[in-house]
Order: C-alpha cells, then sequence, then structure tokens
C-alpha cells in the first residue's frame, strides 16, 4: 500500500509515542539522571519530530491518502506475494517437525511451479530437488548447521 | 614489511585460494543478474562466512562485492538494465554503444576500467587506513560518538533524496538496536517476554530480510515482463581497448580518485561514486555533445570510480568502525562477529588481519580480468536464467542462512518481519540503507553516548571539550540543521 507522507508520518509518530508508553518503567541507573529508557526515548523524540514534519508535508501536498501498488491490479502478482509470505511462515511452523528436507523441497516446489507455471513441473522438481540436496550437504555437512531431518530422520546421512 | 610477511601465507592457503575464487564466481553471478545487488550478494555470503575464519569470511566479501560492482555493467550494457545500482549513472551510455554494434568495446571498456579503478581503491585503502588509524589512537568516547553521529546522519542525507525519510529510516534503525537487554543496566527493552529477543535483534537476519527477502518480494511482483535477451554472440572484448585506455588514461585517474574518496566518505558509496563521477566527466569532457549518445569516455571514469569506491568505503569502515555504504555496514557487523572490533586497536592488535585485507584486494582486483572475461563470455546464459526459478532459490537460501545463524526458525520470523517492513518502506519512498547502518552502529552510538554522560556527569557540554569532538559534533549539528538553514535562505532570496 502506497500512503501519503501525512499516514506514514502519523505511523511514526504513533511508533515513538508507543516507544515513550513501553519505557514508562525501565529502571533508572543508580545515582544517575538517566536509564535504560533514555537512549530509545531520543530517539522516539527525535522520530515524533521527523513523523511531524512528514505529516505537516503531506498534508500540505495533498493528493489521495493511500493507493494501492500497480501489481495489486492483477491477481496473479497477488498471489505471487501472498505465496512467498505463505511459505515463509509454512516453513516456521512446520519444518521443525517434518525436517528441512521435505519442508524444504516442499516450499520450493510450490513456489517455482506457482510463480514459473505448472507446464514447468520437471524443471521444478529438478531444481528443488538439487537445491535441497546441495543445501543439506553445504550447510549440514560441510558448515555442521543441525538442520532438522524431522520424518526422513531415519535416512539422515 | 614483517606484517606483511605475516599476512601473505594468510591469504595464499589454498582454502583461502578457493574461497576467494568461489566468491568471485558468486559476486559475478549476482551482479549479472539485474536485481540482485552487491549489497544482497555480500547479505548472503554472510551465514556462510558465519562459519569461517576471519581472512577467508572478510576475503570472500571483499572478492564478491569487487566482482558484481563490476558485473552490474554487464546487463547494463546489453538489456539497458543496471545489475547493481552502482552502474546505473552509465547504463545508457554502455547500451548506447550496444545499439551501435560496440558492446565488446563497451563491456571491455567497464572491465579494464573496473580492475584499474579497483587496484587504485585498494592502494588507497592501504595508504590511509594505517594514517587513519594512527590520529584515532587518541579518540576517547566523544570522538567515537560524533564519528557515529558523522556517519549515520551522512548516511540518512546522501542515501536519499529526502533527508526526513532517511532520517526516519535510521531512527528505526537505532530503535530496533535498543530491543534486548541493555548493556548498561540489565534492563530488558522491548522484549514483550520473549526469551529469544533478550539477545537482540540478530543483525545477520536483519540484514538478510531488509535486502534480501525485500527484493525477492519486489522481484515476484514485478509487473514489466523480463526483457529479451540479445542474440549475438560477444566477440572480443579486448579490440581497440588500448587506444580507448591510452586516449582516456587522464579520465581512468580522475575516475579513481574521485571513487575513493566518495568512497571513503561516511554514507557514500560506490553507485554516488559514479554518478558524480559521470557528471565530471562530462562536464569537463572535449567532447560533451557525445555524452548519451555512445560516447565511451563517460565509461572510463565512472566505470573506475564505482571499483575504487570500494576501497575507499572500507577506509572509515576499518579505522572507526563507521561505514562508507550498506556493503560495509554488513562487514563491520561481520568484523565483530569475527572478534576484529573495528578501529585503530586492530591496527595495533591484529595487523597481520588487516593486511591480509589489503592482498585480498588487490588479489579480488587481479583475478576481475579472467573472471570477469569469463562471465562476458557467459552472460548469454547468465541472462537467460529465469527470474522466476531464481528468486526461489534466493529464498530457500535466505531461510537456511538465517537458521544458522542460531539453529532456531525465529531468526527467520525476524527475517519476514523485517523484510515485509523493509519492502513497504522502500515502496513508500523511505531507503532501506539508513536503516542497517543504525542497526549496526546503534549499539556502539549508546556505548558511546551513554559512557561519555556518566563521564561527564550529564553535562551535554562535554562532548564539545576536546578540539577534535568539537569539530566534529559542530559539523554533524550543521549538518543536521542544513535543511532549515536552507530553507530559510531560500525565503529570504524570495522576499
Amino acid at each position: 500500500m502506497k500512503v501519503s507522507d501525512a499516514i506514514s508520518g502519523a505511523v511514526f509518530v504513533l511508533l515513538a509515542a508507543a516507544v515513550y508508553w513501553f519505557t514508562k518503567d525501565f529502571r533508572q541507573m543508580p545515582g544517575q539522571n538517566y536509564g535504560a529508557a533514555f537512549f530509545p526515548r531520543t530517539i522516539a523524540t527525535c522520530m515524533a519530530g521527523l513523523g511531524l514534519l512528514l505529516v505537516v508535508r503531506g498534508l500540505r501536498a495533498g493528493g489521495p491518502w493511500a493507493a494501492s501498488f500497480d501489481w495489486m491490479a492483477s491477481p496473479r502478482h497477488i498471489g505471487n506475494f501472498a505465496i512467498v509470505i505463505a511459505v515463509l511462515v509454512a516453513y516456521i511452523l512446520f519444518s521443525g517437525t517434518i525436517g528441512f528436507p521435505l519442508a524444504g523441497f516442499a516450499g520450493l516446489l510450490v513456489l517455482i511451479l506457482w510463480l514459473r507455471g505448472p507446464a514447468h513441473w520437471l524443471q521444478a522438481i529438478v531444481v528443488s530437488a538439487v537445491c535441497v540436496a546441495g543445501m543439506m550437504y553445504f550447510f549440514g555437512e560441510v558448515l555442521r548447521v543441525p538442520l532438522p531431518w524431522g520424518l526422513l530422520q531415519g535416512v539422515a546421512w | 614489511m614483517d606484517t606483511f610477511l605475516i599476512a601473505l601465507p594468510l591469504v595464499f592457503d589454498p582454502y583461502v585460494l578457493t574461497v576467494i575464487v568461489l566468491s568471485g564466481m558468486f559476486g559475478l553471478f549476482m551482479g549479472a543478474i539485474p536485481g540482485l545487488s552487491a549489497t544482497m550478494a555480500t547479505a548472503l555470503l554472510v551465514p556462510v562466512t558465519f562459519f569461517m575464519a576471519p581472512v577467508p569470511a572478510l576475503a570472500a566479501i571483499v572478492t564478491a562485492t569487487a566482482m558484481a560492482i563490476f558485473a552490474g555493467d554487464i546487463p547494463g550494457a546489453l538489456l539497458r538494465i543496471p545489475g547493481t545500482p552502482a552502474s546505473a549513472a552509465y547504463t545508457d551510455e554502455a547500451f548506447a554503444l550496444t545499439r551501435k554494434g560496440k558492446a565488446e568495446l563497451a563491456l571491455g571498456t567497464s572491465l579494464a576500467a573496473a580492475v584499474i579503478g579497483g587496484l587504485f581503491g585498494s592502494l588507497v585503502l592501504v595508504f590511509a587506513a594505517p594514517m587513519l588509524a594512527q590520529v584515532a589512537k587518541n579518540f576517547s568516547s566523544y570522538e567515537y560518538f560524533w564519528l557515529a553521529c558523522l556517519g549515520l546522519t551522512c548516511a540518512a542525507f546522501i542515501s536519499s533524496g529526502d533527508p526526513a525519510k532517511g532520517g526516519i529510516s535510521l531512527l528505526l534503525g537505532l530503535l530496533i538496536a535498543t530491543i534486548g537487554l541493555d548493556p548498561m543496566s540489565g534492563q530488558a527493552r522491548f522484549t514483550f517476554g520473549s526469551i529469544e529477543l533478550m539477545g537482540g535483534v540478530s543483525f545477520i537476519p536483519a540484514m538478510i530480510g531488509m535486502f534480501a527477502l525485500a527484493e525477492v518480494l519486489r522481484s515476484v511482483t514485478a509487473v514489466n515482463p523480463p526483457p529479451e535477451v540479445p542474440q549475438a554472440a560477444i566477440g572480443n572484448i579486448f579490440r581497440g581497448l588500448g587506444g580507448v585506455l591510452s586516449k582516456y588514461r587522464k579520465n581512468l585517474f580522475r575516475g579513481s580518485v574521485i571513487g575513493a574518496a566518495v568512497g571513503a566518505l561516511p554514507g557514500a558509496g560506490s553507485d554516488i561514486a559514479a554518478w558524480i563521477s559521470y557528471a565530471v566527466s562530462k562536464k569537463f569532457s572535449k567532447e560533451p555533445e557525445k555524452f548519451g549518445t555512445g560516447h565511451v569516455e563517460g565509461l572510463v571514469d565512472a566505470g573506475s570510480s564505482n571499483n575504487a569506491a570500494l576501497g575507499g568505503t572500507w577506509v572509515p569502515a576499518l579505522v572507526f568502525g563507521i561505514p562508507g555504504d550498506s556493503i560495509t555496514a554488513i562487514v563491520i557487523g561481520v568484523l565483530y562477529l569475527k572478534g576484529m572490533n573495528p578501529g585503530p586497536t586492530v591496527f595495533l592488535q591484529q595487523p597481520q588481519l588487516i593486511y591480509a585485507i589489503f592482498i585480498t584486494f588487490f588479489l579480488a582486483n587481479l583475478l576481475l580480468l579472467p573472471l570477469g572475461f569469463a562471465s562476458i563470455k557467459a552472460s548469454k546464459q547468465l541472462l537467460r536464467i529465469h527470474r522466476m526459478v531464481l528468486m526461489p532459490v534466493i529464498l530457500i537460501f535466505c531461510m537456511v542462512g538465517t537458521f544458522a545463524i542460531n539453529n532456531t526458525v525465529f531468526g527467520i520470523g525476524i527475517m519476514l518481519v523485517l523484510g515485509l517492513i523493509a519492502y513497504l518502506m522502500e515502496e513508500n519512498g523511505f531507503p532501506i540503507a539508513p536503516a542497517i547502518l543504525g542497526l549496526v552502529l546503534g549499539p556502539l552510538l549508546e556505548d558511546a553516548f551513554m559512557t561519555s554522560m556518566i563521564k561527564g556527569d550529564g553535562n551535554l557540554l562535554t562532548f564539545f571539550e576536546r578540539p577534535i569532538a568539537a569539530v566534529l559534533g559542530v559539523v554533524c549539528v550543521l549538518i543536521w540543521l542544513s535543511p532549515l538553514l536552507r530553507r530559510r535562505r531560500g525565503r529570504v532570496a524570495a522576499e
């Protein structure tokens, strides 16, 4: 969503206000007038100032409050955006249980099939399999990252 | 000289040399594909370098970035799309040469200028960094505070045409850096009960999200169809090159000097160096009317400038821990991870590592000649790789790379959230580089600020008591006030 400077400025003013709110109970350092809240509040004050500047500028400039991105007119592109986010969220939720080889392969396969088109299914399968095996070897074996095997634990190398 | 001899075997080790060649190929690939920048190449390399010793880790980044900056010229010349922002200044010129049937001359000139500029930038780094480190030895928390402010301010002001939005981006980065336990008081800040956030927002997932995931999202939502890859084979890129280099040798030197100098300024990197050099080239040219019509002169200036800037950006990064651009912001994060805390002390405590970096710079720029030549020859195949296959692969790589840092999917969550924020911000005109600089420099800035406040017993004037600190502070405050002063002057002039 493309928003006017007035809206984006207001978002940052609100964020600055939230910082003030969340820092109200921070401890002071003994014998000092400032503590853990001092630096975040300094940042928040500057942010509120610049945010207000944007609000004023946006109001003066006029124009629409918000407009959708060019690609939002195309359901295909909305799908592209959504599928990337969906694969990431699904990976976060399920990779621990089903393991990297299956989660990675499924994620890549879905992404390539959707983005490149189902007609390229063979390319999608080959690329997904080679990439996941390559990453499993490179990260898992060479760099010793404990990528979870999950359901394939029985065949772990 | 002794240190140099100790550093030589650190670089000329089979493992390190293999890393250099592989990361060089990776950098060329990333630079040559439009939409994948040198910064993204660095961001994707970091999780891999995380597992390496300091010398191969830094050698990989130096080589990949040097290659990527040059490789950005390839799609610029062949498709009129800059592979990286550093090539944007002269893309039209290079493409005009291609349309005249001189693609070989455009690519050959770019390659030669990149190698020469890169070597010049390396020389500047070798001489300037140790000298500045001598000066910086006497710096206290006050000077560091102002230096960090200056670096961040320049980043916010230079990286975007809109200082207010650059400033907000920077402040957001600084704010994210405060998440976690406050080192001074032990207070948990903005963790909302999450144990994982206690340790703060890890820099690597944040950076991968902001630079790589945001770019993947932009790429999959791009409405323009991918451009047609030219069918003609690339011929001999060295034909006529000797004449061009000899005719424009002054331009080569001028571009390199401007590049190294601009790169060394905090907040300005290769892309800005290329724009300035191209403009200077046109201004002082004997044939300015030919610019834009496929004239090689601007290519010599700007092509050498963006690669020279790379060496320049490492000067403030190594000496003060102040990034010259977004790539060195990532480098500073890596230096901290490797226990090579940037600053003058690293020149005293680990000089062999610093010299190893210097040697790598020369090696990477020399290696650019054969590898760059090979990538030009393979450009048709490289440009044919489908974006919609490449992006999913990059996404999975980002996920595994992020996981690898802390072995938890929490990092992937950080990457997702910050990637979305970065995407929304960039689409609304907020630059992202200042946020990354803020994230990297935030802890240093807060530490220097709080230490200085405690030393000065809360008296803000102590920030201006030492001479160098006073100069830096005044410069900083003047830059902050400059938009107001300009507006006031504009009003007076209007009246």
